[in-house]
C-alpha cells in the first residue's frame, strides 16, 4: 500500500477517525486521531480485525447488519456503534464506510466520528420514548378499563331493560338513546327526536310530564321522577317510569340531566289487581259480617223467642214469617256475593238464555214481592212484545234488585210502579218510587260495588244490588241507567236490546 | 390469510425440485442474491422474509407465536403446502438452519435436503459444550440492542460521496434491507440467541449439509463440529471465509460445496 497516505497532518490529525481494512476487516492503516480517541498506540491496531474492537453486542450487529449491507451496497453512512477504549470503557462512534477496489483487491474505508454527544442525546431520546411509551401504555390501560366498565354498565342496563335519556340543561334539549325506541313499540333501534317521544306520552299525562321536568330543571335538587302512559307505535300503552339526576361536568357545573326510562306496565297492572283483590277482600268482609248479620240476628231472635215459651197462633206465624223472610235475604246476599265474585274475578255471570217474556217475569217478581211486603204497593203496568232470547232468572234477579231498593228507599205511603215495556229494538223495564232523590254525588259510583278512594274505615256496603244489576244488563249487551229529583221521585231502567231480531 | 403478503413470498422457475431459501436473525430475503442465481438453472426457487423481517407483514408478528422458533417453523410448513408441491431443499442461514429442521420434524418427509448455512443448534455455552457466548454476552447483546434503539432503527444508507463506486444493487434495496422495527429485532434476537435445539438434532434423518466459515465470531468452527457429530446424517463442509455470511462474502465457494452435496443428494 505504497499510495496510502500517511504523515500527511491532513490525515494523521483529520477531524475523524480514518482507517483502511481488508475485505476481512484486518486494520491496515489508521490515523493518529483514531488512535487517540482510544487510547492506543498504532501498532496495538494494525494488523488487528476490526470487530475486534467492537463490543459483543457490536459484533454480532457488525456480522448480522453491517457487513451485509456494506457488501449489497458498497457503503454504509452514520452507523452507530460502541468501540472498546484500551482503558474498557465504550466509546460510542458513528461510522461511515466505503468499498474501493484497487488492482483487483478490495479494501473498506472508514471515517469514524466520536459520538459522546450523540449519544448521551440519544439515550435522552430513548428515555423519553420510553417514558412516553409508558404513559400511553397506561393511557390505553385506563381506557381500556373504561371501555369495559362502559360495556359493563351498557349490559347491566340493557340487561335490565332500562333506556337512557338525557337534558342538555341550558336549552333543554332532551336526547333519547336510540334503544328508547323499544319502549315506544318499535321493533329496532332509532334514532327517536324529543317531538317524537312527548308526542306519544298520552294526552292526559303529557301536560304532566312535561310540567314535572320543566319544575325540577328550575330546581335540579335530588332526583327527578315522573310516571306517564306513552302509547306505542304498535298500539300497545305502556306505563314508563323515568328517573333522572343532574350530572357534574369536570369543572363542577351541572349541564346535563341524565337518566333511565323503564317500563313498568307490568308492575302498574300488578299493582292495580293487588289492589283490587284488597278491596274485593275488603268488599266480602264488609258483606259477611255486616249485611249478613241483620237477617241473621232476627232470625235468631225468632228463634229465641220461639223456644222461650208457647205463642198463639198469629204470634207464631208472625215470627215464622219473620224467619222466612230473613233467611231469604240471608239467601240473597249470599247468591249476591257470588255472583259478585265471580264477576270481580273476571269469570263473568252465568247466563241460561231462553226465549222468556218480560212481562211474565215481571209480573212474577212483582207478586213474590208483594207477598214478602204485604203492607207496601206494588204496581205493574206491560206494554208491547217483550219476548225476547235471554235469561229469565237473570232479569227477575235484576228487577227484584231494583224493586227491593225502590221499597228500602221510597216513601212508605206511595207505591211501587213496575213497568215491562216492549219497544222496537229493545226491552225496557223499569222501576219508579216516590221520595227522596238520590244523592247527584253519588252518580258516578252508584253502580260500583263500593266507592274507591273514600278513607280507610269509612267503607261500608252499599249493598251489590246495584252492581250486581249493571253487571246483568251488561251480560246482556244492554245497559242500566236513572232519573232521580224531588218532583217525580227516582226512575231506574234496564235497557235490553233484542239481539235476536 | 395471504401468505404471499405475509412472507413477501418470491418464487421462480418450474423445475420439479424446489430450493427453498430462508435468511438468518438482521436481514432479509436479499440476503441470497448473490447466491440464488446459481441455482436458478436446476431448481424452483422460493426466497421469503420470516414475519417481522424486510418486507413482511408486520401486523402479522404475534409476540407469542414468534416466542420460539416453533412459530417460524409452522410458517415454514404453511409455504410447503402453499407453494411447494414437489420435494424441497431448505436452505438456511444461521437460525433458520434450526427452523428448518424444526418444520421437517414437525412434518416429515417432504425436505429432502437441508443446506445449513453457519447453524448453531444453540449459542450459549453449557458444560462442555461450546456455544461461542457466555450468557452474560447475551444479555450485553440485548442491552446494546437497546440502548442502540436508533441506530437500528437507521436505514444506514449508503454514502453519498463526489465519485462513488457505483453500486452493485438498486436504490430501493436500501429502503428495506436490513431495517427492521426495533422491538421486534429485539425480541428476534432474544428468541434467536437463547434458543436451544440440541436434543432434537439426533431425531433429524434428512440428509444435511453444515456449511462451516473457518471464522466466525456467531457459529465458531466448534459448533459445526458438534453438529457434525450429532446429526445423524450431515456432511460437514468448511469454507474458507471470515464472517457469518458466506453467501455474501464467499458466494463461489459457497454455491460450489453446495452443489457437490446437492448431487450426492439428487
Amino acid at each position: 500500500m505504497n499510495d496510502a497516505p500517511g504523515g500527511d497532518p491532513l490525515y494523521e490529525d483529520a477531524a475523524c477517525g480514518l482507517l483502511l481494512t481488508q475485505a476481512d476487516g484486518t486494520i491496515l492503516h489508521v490515523n493518529r486521531t483514531f488512535c487517540t480517541w482510544l487510547g492506543r498506540v498504532r501498532d496495538d491496531l494494525v494488523g488487528q480485525r476490526l470487530d475486534t474492537l467492537l463490543t459483543i453486542g457490536g459484533r454480532i450487529f457488525h456480522q448480522t447488519h453491517w457487513m451485509p449491507l456494506l457488501k449489497m451496497q458498497r457503503s454504509l453512512s452514520e452507523v452507530k456503534l460502541e468501540m472498546k477504549h484500551a482503558d474498557g470503557q465504550r466509546v460510542p462512534m458513528v461510522m461511515n464506510a466505503v468499498i474501493r477496489t484497487r488492482d483487483g483487491r478490495e479494501f473498506h474505508e472508514l471515517a469514524v466520528f466520536s459520538a459522546r454527544d450523540r449519544h448521551k442525546y440519544e439515550l435522552e431520546l430513548l428515555k423519553a420514548r420510553e417514558r412516553a411509551e409508558e404513559h400511553l401504555r397506561n393511557e390505553q390501560e385506563s381506557q381500556k378499563a373504561l371501555a369495559e366498565a362502559r360495556a359493563g354498565l351498557e349490559l347491566a342496563i340493557d340487561a335490565a331493560q332500562l333506556f337512557q335519556w338525557s337534558v342538555h340543561m341550558p336549552d333543554r334539549e332532551r336526547r333519547y338513546d336510540p334503544s328508547v325506541a323499544l319502549l315506544l313499540g318499535y321493533s329496532d333501534r332509532r334514532v327517536i327526536e324529543p317531538a317524537e317521544f312527548t308526542s306519544r306520552i298520552v294526552a292526559d299525562d303529557r301536560h304532566a310530564e312535561a310540567g314535572a321536568l320543566d319544575a325540577f330543571l328550575d330546581a335540579p335538587l335530588g332526583r327527578f321522577q315522573v310516571v306517564f302512559r306513552v302509547l306505542g307505535v304498535d298500539g300497545v300503552q305502556r306505563w314508563i317510569a323515568s328517573w333522572g339526576r343532574p350530572r357534574p361536568d369536570a369543572s363542577g357545573s351541572t349541564t346535563h340531566l341524565v337518566g333511565l326510562l323503564q317500563d313498568v306496565t307490568q308492575s302498574q297492572r300488578q299493582r292495580a289487581e293487588a289492589e283490587d283483590r284488597a278491596l274485593l277482600a275488603e268488599q266480602t268482609l264488609g258483606i259477611v259480617g255486616h249485611d249478613l248479620r241483620n237477617p241473621l240476628a232476627a232470625i235468631q231472635m225468632a228463634s229465641e223467642i220461639l223456644g222461650l215459651r208457647v205463642l198463639d197462633g198469629g204470634q207464631q206465624f208472625a215470627l215464622g214469617e219473620r224467619i222466612r223472610s230473613s233467611a231469604r235475604r240471608a239467601n240473597r246476599l249470599i247468591a249476591d256475593l257470588l255472583d259478585f265474585t265471580r264477576a270481580r274475578t273476571g269469570r263473568g255471570l252465568n247466563l241460561s238464555k231462553t226465549v222468556v217474556d218480560c212481562h211474565v217475569v215481571a209480573r212474577d217478581v212483582v207478586a213474590e214481592l208483594s207477598t214478602a211486603h204485604p203492607a207496601r204497593l206494588l204496581r205493574h203496568t206491560d206494554i208491547g212484545d217483550t219476548r225476547m232470547t235471554a235469561d229469565g232468572d237473570r232479569i227477575g234477579q235484576a228487577l227484584g234488585n231494583l224493586i227491593s231498593n225502590g221499597l228500602t228507599y221510597g216513601s212508605p205511603d206511595t207505591a211501587v210502579t213496575v213497568s215491562s215495556e216492549g219497544r222496537e229494538h229493545s226491552v225496557r223495564l223499569s222501576v219508579h218510587n216516590q221520595g227522596m232523590p238520590i244523592d247527584p254525588g253519588l252518580r258516578p259510583t252508584l253502580f260500583e260495588p263500593m266507592t274507591r278512594g273514600e278513607s280507610a274505615g269509612h267503607l261500608r256496603s252499599v249493598g251489590l244490588g246495584l252492581y250486581i244489576v249493571r253487571e246483568i244488563a251488561v251480560a246482556h249487551g244492554g245497559h242500566v241507567d236513572y232519573m232521580s229529583d224531588e218532583a217525580s221521585g227516582t226512575t231506574f231502567f234496564i235497557e235490553l236490546p233484542r239481539l235476536d231480531l | 390469510m395471504n401468505i404471499t403478503a405475509r412472507n413477501n413470498v418470491q418464487v421462480s422457475g418450474e423445475q420439479a425440485i424446489t430450493m427453498v431459501f430462508a435468511h438468518g436473525f438482521g436481514c432479509d430475503q436479499n440476503m441470497w442474491r448473490l447466491l440464488a442465481p446459481s441455482f436458478e438453472q436446476r431448481f424452483r426457487t422460493l426466497r421469503f422474509d420470516h414475519v417481522g423481517s424486510g418486507k413482511s407483514d408486520l401486523s402479522a408478528y404475534d409476540r407469542s407465536k414468534y416466542g420460539s422458533l416453533h412459530g417460524y417453523a409452522q410458517d415454514i410448513n404453511e409455504l410447503l403446502d402453499e407453494f411447494v408441491p414437489g420435494p424441497a431443499i431448505f436452505v438456511g442461514h444461521s437460525v433458520s438452519a434450526m427452523i428448518g429442521m424444526l418444520a421437517d420434524l414437525e412434518r416429515p418427509g417432504r425436505v429432502i435436503g437441508h443446506v445449513m448455512v453457519g447453524p448453531s443448534p444453540c449459542y450459549v455455552n453449557d458444560g462442555d459444550y461450546v456455544g461461542g457466548f457466555e450468557r452474560e454476552d447475551i444479555d450485553e447483546l440485548l442491552a446494546t440492542l437497546k440502548s442502540n434503539y436508533l441506530g437500528w432503527s437507521s436505514n444506514m444508507a449508503p454514502v453519498i460521496m463526489g465519485a462513488p463506486d457505483r453500486p452493485e444493487l438498486g436504490a430501493e434495496l436500501t429502503n428495506s434491507f436490513c431495517q427492521t422495527d426495533p422491538e421486534i429485532a429485539e425480541h428476534f434476537a432474544r428468541v434467536t440467541f437463547l434458543s436451544d435445539h440440541r436434543s432434537e438434532l439426533p431425531r433429524l434423518h434428512t440428509p444435511s449439509l453444515i456449511l462451516q466459515c473457518s471464522e466466525d465470531i456467531i457459529a465458531p468452527i466448534v459448533v459445526g463440529e458438534y453438529m457434525h457429530r450429532v446429526l445423524p446424517r450431515s456432511t460437514l463442509r468448511i469454507i474458507d471465509n471470515v464472517g457469518h455470511c458466506p453467501h455474501l462474502s464467499a458466494p463461489s465457494a459457497s454455491a460450489a460445496a453446495i452443489d457437490d452435496f446437492l448431487h450426492e443428494l439428487t
